[in-house]
Parts: structure tokens; C-alpha cells; sequence
């Protein structure tokens, strides 16, 4: 009797091991909560210091309007710079919750606030406010883990997140759908306080970089308020850890 | 007496000289009774449409409320209150009352379609608010909104810039009082075509009980207490008393004039032209009456010799020169006053219409609709002293030249 049951312990034991060696990501990514996904997400897209060379497509009404520029990036603050020919010199600084724009033509200085900060960044479907927001999405929402879908192909993890209090944040709610794997946001939904999508960001494209680091190479922003509204951010260079000289991220830099 | 008949015949005998300077003068007067009339006018006509449609005669909210909207700020809903009913009661108390209505107001964009496009929007009670402005009397299609309703009122140049129809939908997108974005979203309801530029084009009317869900604000919650009262100028007096009343509160009580600083800014520049121009019609006028004296006293230096010889003094000379060029005055300024009395008395009771003169939208100015003139005594009283005075003034100089002329040297002149 107690052979047999010693038996069956093995064999038990046995197959357990082998499930776990079979699945081991699987499982141990299962296992992650909401805050530890969130965590492994912001390491990947939250840059410290960066230099970075992108194109935003712009869909408005059939036409298509293509905008080139680059940006240098520390934590909270960035300076952009585009450079097609049509808005060549026009520059965007961000100064934590600030941000300026600088007009060549008129050699002028602008801050952006109150009902501009709700318009579309040089006509596209980020809004100024959008483009404010570059902490870390951890310190900006509660999530909560909803389940595993799939997405493009991919298994995802599918988070709901609430503004935490005393966060200035734009959006009440977020719903976002994070790479089991790469642990990159592969579409992030946008909600008022009534629940209404206002936007969604479908991530297109993902890149994986020297450090084994994971990126977002091509995003798809669309505003679910405006009726064929889309715009394409294509990510052509990116340096992490990049060198920025001091000063570069300064009001007296963006003049 | 004897002086002043001397002058009076001196004016019949020139009456040509006379009646051309007189008509100079009376050009001026004219010019100014018209200029003042329309400045009049044009004030009334912008401050009447501030008041039925944007500030009525009072407003009252929190003094950084307001400080924020002086700074070009937007409509801070952190500044909502609720009113103590204590308050209110008092408040429809006061001398002259006539309504009292309370609103939210916060900025939005406005999306219908591909579009969007920055506005206002006011959070209305429909009866009293009915009872405050005239939107309702300006409406061009559909209805107007009442409580329960998800529709908005918007004014005509939105809904041509969106091209939108009774029916159509729309969407606000906003910040709520902790800062997220929240969304009103429903049916065009109506479209109002009202003399405010600024209202038909950025502002949206929408139902207090539907937009308080959505703006994170307590029920009750309002941003300003819109008072309408009797008339403009009880409205000045009662705002000075309420400003005092709620000196030691959070709240600051203001005017229509206080609320349209732009407005009273164009009102002292227009006056001050006005006051430039009469300045330069009068120096024309000044010369005139300084070449009438000059030329009188030419034509009569042999005249003067004789009066001088026969006894009269320099000063009594000069006085019948004087009063020579106040009889011009006086009778430039009546036939002024009387001219300018029939083209005024035409100007306020038919007015004209603005359309078509300037683009209030483009000028960003509550100044639409047809222009009436307007009657001031004390601009009539003033111009009719006023010409009177320069006339004598400019006459004195001249007149003196003209009497310390030599009686020996003057008789024999020729």
C-alpha cells in the first residue's frame, strides 16, 4: 500500500518538475501582479537620459502630413527640434510640468497652457498634454491586472489602471495591454471620468536594442473623438544612456 | 449797453463775415454733438450686448475666480461654491432687482467630426437664466435647452465653422475639478444668432444638471451669481455698495464695466478723439475768429480813431471786440446746436445698421446690430459754453492790437 502511494508521490512529483520546466516564463510571468508588470514596462520605456530621431505621419482627411524631428531626452525634461522642411527650427522644451515652443520666423517664445495644451501637437493627435506626460506610468496610475489576451499576435497581459490621487494626470482611467514577453505596452486606451475613450495607441512595432531592451519603434495615436484622426509615430534612431551635454535642455537653448 | 449794441450793429453790418464764421463754429459743434452721440451710442450699444449675453449688470465669485480670468486664465472650476441661501435671499433684496440666475462656466473643446475648436461653456438653469440674459430671445433654430436635456446651444458662426444642424452631435472634451478629462457629449439643440460676436462664435449653453455629473463638482456648485437689475446706472451704485458688503469675504462683486475693461478702454480712447477732433475743428474756427477780429479791425482802424478820440478807452474798445466775437460764438453754437439737434434727433431715432461696415468678429467687440444716437444735454450745454469761450478768447489779442492803434494815426491812416 504505502509502496504503491510512495510511487504515485514520485510520478507526481515528477510531472510537476516537468510542467515547470516545460513553462517556466509562462508561469513566472503569470505570476507577476499588476505593480511588478508595470515596474518591468517603465524600465523599458521610461528613458533617464536618451537621444532620439522619429517621424510623426499625420492622416488628416486623405491627406498625409509628414513631420521629422529629434529629440533629446533626461527624465522629465526634453528638447524637439523638427527639421522637414516646413517646420524647420521649431522647437518644443519641457520643463517638468512646463512646456515652451519656439517659433524661427518670429524668433519667439511661447508657453503653452490653458486650452492649448488640449490641441493636437503641431496638428496631430497628441495633444501638448499628452506629450507632457513622461514619468513613470507606475507613479501616475493604480493598475490592476484584468487577464491575458492576445494582441497582434501576442499574449498580453490586459491592465486597468485609476489616477492615483494627487497625480496631475490628464486621464482618469487607462487600459493598456502589456507584451507577456518584451513587457512593452502594445495599446493603451485613454478614458474620461465617465468612461469614454478619448484616445487609443495601438502599438505597430516593437524593437529590441543592444542591451536587450525592448522599445516601441512605430505607435498609431488615435483620438476616438474626432472622426478619421490618426497619427503614426515612427521611432527612425533611438540612443539610450545618451550623453546630453549640460545647458541642452534649457530655456536659453530652446532661444 | 452801449457797447454791446455798438457790437450787435457791428455784427448786422458784416452779416456775411458773420455768417461764414458763424457756420465754421457751427461745423464744429456739429461734428462734436454727432462724434459724442455716436460714442454714446456705440458704448450703450456694446455694454447692452455685454449684458444681455455675457456679464449682466452684477456678478459675484471667488476673487481668485476672477483673478484667474484676468490673467487669461481659464475658468478655474476649483473656485465652484455654493451659495448660502441666506445670500441669495439678501441679494434679491436689493434696490432695482429684477433677477437672479446662477452659472458654471468652463473652457472646452468642441468636437463635431474631424474638427475641434476652443469655447466657453456656460451651465445654465434655463428659467432663471431666461430671466438674466436674451439668448433665448435670439434663437434661430431648434430650442432651447431645459433641465434634463443633453443638447447645447450653440451660436451661428460654430455652427457654420463645424457645419452643424439642429440634430447633428457634438462632443465637449474638459478637465473636470480634479483635472481629468471628462467628456458632454449629445445633440445640437439650438443655434443662436445673437449681436455678440464672442457668443456666437466660442460659446456653448448647455443644462447645469448634466454638465455638474461630469465636471466633479458638488450639486449645487456654481462659479458666479448673475444679477440683472432695473437699470446700467442703479447697477454702478449697487455694485460699489455690494463690493463693499463682501469686502471682508472671498468673493468679489463686479459691474458690466468692470467685466468689459477692453470695452471701457476703447470708451476713454473714443472720447479722446472725439475731444481731438473738436480741439482741431475749433483751432480752424479760433483762426477764423482771429482773422474776422484782425480784418474788422483794418476795415474800421479810422473807426477806432474816432471812437478813441471821442473819449473811448483801449479796454472799452477791446470789450466791443470781444463781444463782436462772442455774437459770432453764440450764434455759431445755436445754429450748431440746432443743426446738429435735427441730425441727431434722425441718427437716435432711426439709427443704421452695422452690418456690413466692419466684421465684429474680427474686431472681437460686442459692437453688432444698428447703432442708435443718443441725447446728452450736458454734451449740448458743453459745446454751446465751450465755443463761446474759445471765440472770445481767440478775440482778445486781436482786439487789443486793434485798440492801441494812435486816434491822430488812425483817422489819418490813409
Amino acid at each position: 500500500m504505502f509502496k504503491n502511494l510512495n510511487v504515485y508521490l514520485l510520478i507526481a512529483l515528477f510531472l510537476s518538475f516537468a510542467l515547470l520546466l516545460c513553462f517556466p516564463l509562462h508561469i513566472a510571468a503569470e505570476e507577476l501582479s499588476a505593480e511588478e508588470i508595470m515596474q518591468r514596462v517603465d524600465e523599458n520605456e521610461y528613458i533617464e537620459s536618451g537621444r532620439m530621431e522619429a517621424q510623426m505621419i499625420i492622416e488628416d482627411r486623405g491627406r498625409e502630413i509628414v513631420k521629422e524631428m529629434f529629440s533629446f531626452i533626461e527624465g522629465h525634461n526634453s528638447l524637439s527640434e523638427f527639421t522637414n522642411p516646413r517646420d524647420r527650427g521649431t522647437r518644443y522644451l519641457k520643463l517638468d510640468d512646463d512646456l515652451w515652443m519656439y517659433f524661427p520666423d518670429a524668433e519667439d517664445l511661447v508657453r503653452i497652457s490653458g486650452h492649448m495644451m488640449r490641441e493636437g501637437m503641431m496638428g496631430s493627435d497628441f495633444s501638448y498634454e499628452d506629450a507632457l506626460e513622461s514619468q513613470r506610468l507606475s507613479e501616475l496610475y493604480d493598475f490592476e491586472l484584468e487577464g491575458i489576451e492576445e494582441i497582434n499576435s501576442r499574449e498580453a497581459f490586459v491592465l486597468s489602471g485609476l489616477a492615483l490621487e494627487d497625480e496631475d494626470v490628464s486621464y482618469y482611467e487607462r487600459k493598456i495591454w502589456v507584451d507577456k514577453e518584451r513587457f512593452v505596452i502594445l495599446r493603451d486606451e485613454y478614458y474620461s471620468t465617465g468612461g469614454r475613450m478619448i484616445k487609443e495607441l495601438d502599438v505597430k512595432e516593437l524593437k529590441e536594442f543592444e542591451s536587450g531592451r525592448w522599445f516601441p519603434v512605430r505607435a498609431v495615436m488615435n483620438d476616438k473623438l474626432k472622426a478619421e484622426s490618426q497619427t503614426t509615430l515612427k521611432v527612425l534612431e533611438l540612443e539610450f544612456d545618451y550623453d546630453i551635454p549640460e545647458g541642452k535642455i534649457s530655456l536659453e537653448e530652446l532661444q | 449797453m452801449f457797447l454791446f449794441k455798438l457790437a450787435l450793429k457791428n455784427l448786422k453790418r458784416r452779416k456775411k463775415r458773420t455768417f461764414i464764421m458763424a457756420l465754421i463754429l457751427a461745423t464744429a459743434v456739429i461734428s462734436f454733438l454727432l462724434l459724442d452721440s455716436l460714442m454714446i451710442g456705440m458704448m450703450d450699444l456694446s455694454f447692452g450686448n455685454v449684458i444681455d449675453f455675457e456679464t449682466p449688470h452684477i456678478e459675484i465669485a471667488q476673487k481668485e475666480f476672477f483673478a484667474e480670468i484676468d490673467d487669461d486664465e481659464e475658468p478655474p472650476l476649483e473656485q465652484a461654491f455654493i451659495p448660502e441661501q441666506s445670500k441669495l435671499a439678501e441679494l434679491r433684496e436689493i434696490e432695482g432687482f429684477r433677477a437672479l440666475t446662477s452659472v458654471i462656466d468652463f473652457s472646452a473643446t468642441f468636437i463635431a467630426g474631424r474638427y475641434d475648436f476652443p469655447v466657453l461653456v456656460r451651465a445654465i438653469d434655463e428659467e432663471s437664466f431666461k430671466a438674466v440674459f436674451k439668448h433665448h430671445e435670439h434663437l434661430e433654430k431648434g430650442e432651447f435647452i431645459s433641465a434634463g436635456d443633453s443638447g447645447v446651444v450653440i451660436g451661428k458662426d460654430l455652427a457654420e465653422f463645424f457645419n452643424l444642424d439642429i440634430g447633428d452631435y457634438y462632443t465637449l472634451r474638459f478637465r473636470d475639478k480634479d483635472n481629468y478629462y471628462s467628456t458632454l457629449e449629445g445633440e445640437i439643440k439650438g443655434i443662436i444668432s445673437t449681436p455678440h460676436p464672442e457668443v456666437n462664435q466660442r460659446t456653448v449653453l448647455a443644462a447645469r444638471d448634466q454638465a455638474v455629473g461630469r465636471l466633479a463638482v458638488a450639486e449645487n456648485s456654481i462659479t458666479q451669481l448673475m444679477l440683472r437689475l432695473e437699470n446700467r446706472d442703479q447697477a454702478l451704485n449697487k455694485a460699489d455698495l455690494l463690493a463693499a458688503d463682501f469686502a471682508e469675504t472671498d468673493f468679489e462683486v463686479r459691474s458690466y464695466r468692470d467685466a468689459s475693461e477692453m470695452l471701457v478702454a476703447i470708451e476713454a480712447w473714443g472720447y479722446l478723439e472725439t475731444y481731438f477732433i473738436l480741439a482741431l475743428i475749433l483751432l480752424v474756427g479760433a483762426i477764423g475768429i482771429v482773422n474776422a477780429v484782425v480784418l474788422s479791425a483794418l476795415e474800421r482802424v479810422e473807426e477806432i480813431g474816432m471812437m478813441k478820440a471821442m473819449g473811448l478807452k483801449e479796454k472799452e474798445i477791446v470789450k466791443v471786440f470781444v463781444i463782436e466775437a462772442g455774437g459770432i460764438g453764440v450764434v455759431g453754437a445755436l445754429l450748431g446746436s440746432f443743426l446738429g439737434g435735427i441730425l441727431n434727433f434722425f441718427f437716435v431715432k432711426y439709427g443704421f445698421s452695422l452690418e456690413g461696415l466692419w466684421n465684429p468678429e474680427a474686431l472681437g467687440l460686442p459692437l453688432s446690430g444698428r447703432l442708435y444716437g443718443s441725447w446728452s444735454l450736458s454734451s449740448f450745454s458743453f459745446i454751446f459754453i465751450f465755443v463761446i469761450i474759445i471765440t472770445v478768447i481767440a478775440s482778445i489779442i486781436p482786439a487789443y492790437w486793434a485798440a492801441r492803434k494812435d486816434p491822430a494815426d488812425a483817422i489819418h491812416h490813409k
